[in-house]
C-alpha cells in the first residue's frame, strides 16, 4: 500500500545529491550565514552607562505627569541615568561638552524631541526607547544636536528652533491604534495615561525575548522559508517529470495501483523532506549558534508545525503544477521563486513595495513566525497553519484528479 | 494456439490533426510471440500504450484475456507485464530491490514476493548480481534487469518494446532465450524491434503497420510471399574503405529498380533488393563495373523480412 512512498524514501536516502540538499545544505547554510551574521552582533562600541538629561519644556501638568511616569520606569535600570534640567540651553551645553549622552525634551501637546549626542550607540538606544513611548500617542522628533549646538546656548527655554528644524533627521508619527506587533491600545480615558501604560506593556512584552536576540534568530526563519520555496517547491515540481523521464512512471501507471494512490504516495514522500529541512535549520541554529525561537516549547512546536505545514503546502502545490511540466522545472521555477522572495523582502528588509510586499506568501509566513517568536502571538501562525492545511488538501484533491484524468503519451 | 488472448477491433487514436492509429484490427493468440513492426511514427507505440492501458482509445474495442480495456482496465493491468524500451529502473536501488518493488505493485507479498523476485533474477541470469545497484551495472545487465522487473509477477501477457537495443551479442542471446522460456511458461508476448533477423527468429507471427494501419500480418514465410516482384541479388565484391562503401550504396539506391543496397564487409557481399529479373541485370552490372568494382559472383537469394518490410513501408526516412 505504501510501496511507492517507501521506495521514494529509499531513493532519497541513498542518493548523494538528495542527501546534500536535504541534510548537508541546510546545515552548511546555517553555519555559513550564522558565522557571517554573528559578526553583525558584535557592537561597534560598548556603552557601560548612559547619562541622559531631560527637560519638560511646558507647564502642562498632564505632560509633566506622563513624562515623570516614563522616566520613573528607568529608576531601577542601572545602565541608564536620567537627570532633570529646567534650562534647555544649559542642557544643550552639557550635550555639546559630552557630559550628557542625549537630552529628551517633552512638550505640549504631548511630543518628545531627542537632542542626540555623538555616540551612535547611545543615540540608537534612546531613539528605540522613545519610539516605543510615542508609538501610540504623540510625536517623536530626533535632532542631531551635539554637532550643531553652539558652545554658548541660547536663552533659557529657547530650543534654537531654526537649527533644530534644519537638523531634524526623522519624525515618527504615531501609527493607528493597533501597533506594529498587533497589540491593541489599552483602554484608557486619558490618552497620556494610556501612553504610559502602553509603553510599559510594550517593554514587559518584549523584554523576555528582546535582550538576548541575535541576527541568526531572524535569519534562521527567513532561511527556512527560502529553503522550502526554492528547494522543496522545485524538487516537488520535478518529481513527476523525473519519473516520466526515466520511464518508471510508465511502469507505475501500467500496474494495478490506482493513479490517485500513485499521486498521493508521491506527495507523501515530501513529508520527511519538509520535516527535515525545517528541523535541521532549527536544531542546527539552536545547538551550534545559540539561536532563539519562541519562549516556550509549546510555541516552538507551533512554530515548527506552521513552518512544516507551509513547506508541505508549497510541495503540494508544485507537485500538482509538475503534472503539466515536460522539461526540467528548475530553470522555470527558480527565477520565479527568487522574484517572489525578493518582493517579499526576504533578501533585504529595505525592499518593500506598498500594496504588494505584504501580500506575498513568504512575507506572511515570515511575519507570522516573527510574531510567534518575538511576541508570543499565536494567531498569525495559526492562520498560516490553517491556510496551509487547506492548500494541502485542495492541492492533493485537484492534483489527484488531474493526474487521474490527464491522458499523456507517457 | 488458436485461443485469442488479445483482440483489437477498429482501434483508432488521434493526437490533434495526426491520426496515429487508423481503424486497426488484429488478434494475438494465447502463447504466441507476436512481432509488431513498423517504421518510426507508424503507430506501434500508440497501439502498445493503448493495450497497456496507458492511453485511452478514441474508437474501437480491445479485449485482453476476455477483459474489456475500458471497463476492466484494472484486471488487465494485473495480468499484463510491461518491459519498456527505456531502461526504467531506480538507480539507487539494487537489482533485488528493483524487482521486488515492481513485483510488489502487483499485490505480491511476503514469501511469494521473495520467491517471485528470486525467480525473475534467475530467469534473466542476474541471480548472482542481486545486491548490485542498477546504476553500477553494464548496459546489457540493466536491459536484463529491465525485463526481470516486467515479468516477476508472472504476467499472462508481456509487452517487450525493443528489449535488445544497445546490448552485446551475449546479452542479446540471453534475452532471446529468456523470451523463449517465457513462451514455454505459457505467456503471450508482444515483441517490437527494428532488428529484423531477431524478429524473424523469435516471432510466431508478425504484423507490419504503417500510418496507423495494418499493412501485412502472418508468419515470416507468409510475409515473404506478400512481395513477389522484388528479388534479392547478392554480388561478391571487395570495397575497401567505409567511405567508398557508402558512396557505392548511395549510387546504387538512386537507380530506379534498386530498393535496397547494403554492403556486408565481413562477407564482402553487396546485397541488393531489385525489381528486375535475373536476365535484366545488365545495366546494374555495368553500373557496378563503372564504379571500378571487380565482381566475383552474382547470385539470386531469397528475399528476407527486411526486404518485405521496406517494400511495404517504403524507403524514405521517418521522423520518430
Amino acid at each position: 500500500m505504501f510501496s511507492i512512498f517507501i521506495e521514494q524514501q529509499m531513493e532519497l536516502w541513498r542518493n548523494k545529491g538528495s542527501l546534500f540538499f536535504i541534510v548537508l545544505f541546510p546545515t552548511l547554510l546555517v553555519f555559513i550565514l550564522g558565522t557571517m551574521l554573528s559578526n553583525l552582533d558584535n557592537p561597534d562600541e560598548t556603552v557601560v552607562h548612559f547619562q541622559l538629561g531631560y527637560v519638560i519644556d511646558t507647564n502642562d501638568p498632564a505632560v509633566t505627569t506622563t513624562a515623570e511616569a516614563i522616566i520613573n520606569q528607568f529608576v531601577d535600570v542601572e545602565q541608564i541615568s536620567f537627570t532633570r534640567g529646567n534650562d534647555l540651553g544649559a542642557a544643550r551645553q552639557q550635550l555639546a561638552a559630552e557630559e550628557l549622552g542625549a537630552v529628551v525634551v517633552f512638550r505640549s501637546p504631548f511630543a518628545v524631541e531627542i537632542l542626540e549626542g555623538r555616540s551612535i550607540a547611545q543615540n540608537r538606544a534612546v531613539r528605540a526607547i522613545f519610539e516605543g513611548v510615542t508609538r501610540l500617542y504623540g510625536t517623536l522628533t530626533v535632532v542631531q544636536a551635539a554637532a550643531s549646538a553652539p558652545p554658548a546656548a541660547a536663552g533659557a527655554g529657547t530650543a534654537a528652533p531654526g537649527a533644530a528644524a534644519a537638523a531634524s533627521l526623522s519624525t515618527a508619527e504615531p501609527p493607528a491604534a493597533t501597533g506594529a506587533a498587533g497589540t491593541a491600545a489599552p483602554a484608557a480615558t486619558n490618552p497620556l495615561e494610556a501612553l504610559a501604560g502602553a509603553a510599559a506593556a510594550s517593554r514587559v512584552e518584549e523584554q523576555t525575548y528582546g535582550v538576548s536576540r541575535t541576527m541568526i534568530d531572524y535569519y534562521a526563519i527567513t532561511m527556512i522559508v527560502m529553503m522550502f520555496l526554492m528547494g522543496s517547491a522545485t524538487s516537488a515540481a520535478s518529481q513527476i517529470y523525473q519519473s516520466r523521464k526515466d520511464g518508471t512512471l510508465r511502469r507505475l501507471l501500467a500496474s494495478p495501483i490506482s493513479r490517485v494512490s500513485i499521486y498521493l504516495q508521491t506527495l507523501a514522500a515530501n513529508i520527511p523532506v519538509n520535516i527535515l529541512q525545517v528541523g535541521i535549520v532549527m536544531l542546527a541554529s539552536t545547538l551550534f549558534l545559540g539561536a532563539h525561537y519562541a519562549a516556550t516549547w509549546q510555541l516552538n512546536v507551533l512554530l515548527f508545525t506552521t513552518l512544516f505545514a507551509a513547506g508541505f503546502a508549497t510541495s503540494a502545490i508544485f507537485l500538482a503544477l509538475g503534472i503539466f511540466i515536460r522539461f526540467s522545472p528548475w530553470p522555470l521555477f527558480m527565477p520565479v521563486m527568487w522574484v517572489l522572495l525578493f518582493l517579499s523582502g526576504s533578501f533585504s528588509k529595505e525592499i518593500y513595495v506598498p500594496g504588494l510586499t505584504e501580500l506575498m506568501p513568504p512575507r506572511i509566513i515570515q511575519n507570522a513566525a516573527f510574531e510567534l517568536t518575538l511576541f508570543g502571538h499565536t494567531q498569525p501562525a495559526l492562520n498560516v497553519l490553517l491556510v496551509s492545511l487547506g492548500l494541502i488538501t485542495l492541492s492533493a484533491v485537484v492534483g489527484s484528479a488531474l493526474f487521474r484524468r490527464k491522458e499523456v503519451a507517457w | 494456439m488458436t485461443e485469442t488472448m488479445i483482440s483489437v477491433r477498429g482501434l483508432s487514436k488521434r493526437f490533434g490533426d495526426l491520426l496515429a492509429v487508423d481503424n486497426l484490427d488484429f488478434s494475438i493468440y494465447k502463447g504466441e510471440i507476436y512481432g509488431f513492426l513498423g517504421p518510426n511514427g507508424a503507430g506501434k507505440s500508440t497501439t502498445l500504450n493503448i493495450i497497456a492501458t496507458l492511453l485511452a482509445q478514441d474508437a474501437g474495442e480491445v479485449t485482453v484475456a476476455g477483459y474489456d480495456l475500458v471497463r476492466d482496465s484494472r484486471q488487465i493491468k494485473a495480468i499484463l507485464g510491461l518491459v519498456p524500451q527505456e531502461i526504467a529502473l531506480f538507480d539507487s536501488l539494487n537489482a533485488w530491490e528493483n524487482v521486488r518493488f515492481f513485483a510488489g505493485l502487483y499485490g505480491l507479498r511476503g514469501a511469494e514476493l521473495k520467491t517471485a523476485t528470486a525467480e525473475a533474477l534467475e530467469f534473466v541470469g542476474l541471480a548472482d548480481q542481486a545486491k548490485k545497484r542498477s546504476a553500477k551495472m553494464s548496459g546489457g545487465m540493466r536491459r536484463r534487469l529491465n525485463i526481470a522487473c516486467g515479468i516477476a509477477h508472472r504476467p499472462q501477457v508481456v509487452i517487450l518494446d525493443e528489449p535488445t537495443v544497445g546490448v552485446d551479442a551475449q546479452s542479446r542471446e540471453q534475452i532471446m532465450n529468456s523470451i523463449r522460456l517465457l513462451r514455454e511458461r505459457g505467456a503471450t508476448i508482444i515483441y517490437t524491434s527494428h532488428y529484423m533477423p531477431e524478429v524473424a527468429e523469435i516471432c510466431d507471427r508478425i504484423a507490419i503497420i504503417d500510418h496507423g494501419r495494418l499493412v501485412a500480418q502472418g508468419s515470416e514465410q507468409e510475409l515473404l510471399q506478400v512481395v513477389t516482384d522484388i528479388k534479392t541479388i547478392v554480388v561478391s565484391t571487395s570495397i575497401g574503405s567505409a567511405e567508398l562503401q557508402s558512396k557505392v550504396e548511395e549510387r546504387l539506391r538512386r537507380l530506379p529498380d534498386v530498393h535496397r543496397a547494403v554492403y556486408d564487409p565481413a562477407h564482402e557481399q553487396l546485397r541488393m533488393d531489385v525489381s528486375l529479373t535475373f536476365s535484366d541485370l545488365t545495366p546494374l552490372v555495368a553500373e557496378l563495373v563503372s564504379m571500378g568494382l571487380i565482381l566475383h559472383s552474382i547470385v539470386s537469394d531469397a528475399p528476407d523480412l527486411e526486404t518485405t518490410f521496406l517494400a511495404l513501408t517504403g524507403r524514405e526516412l521517418r521522423q520518430a
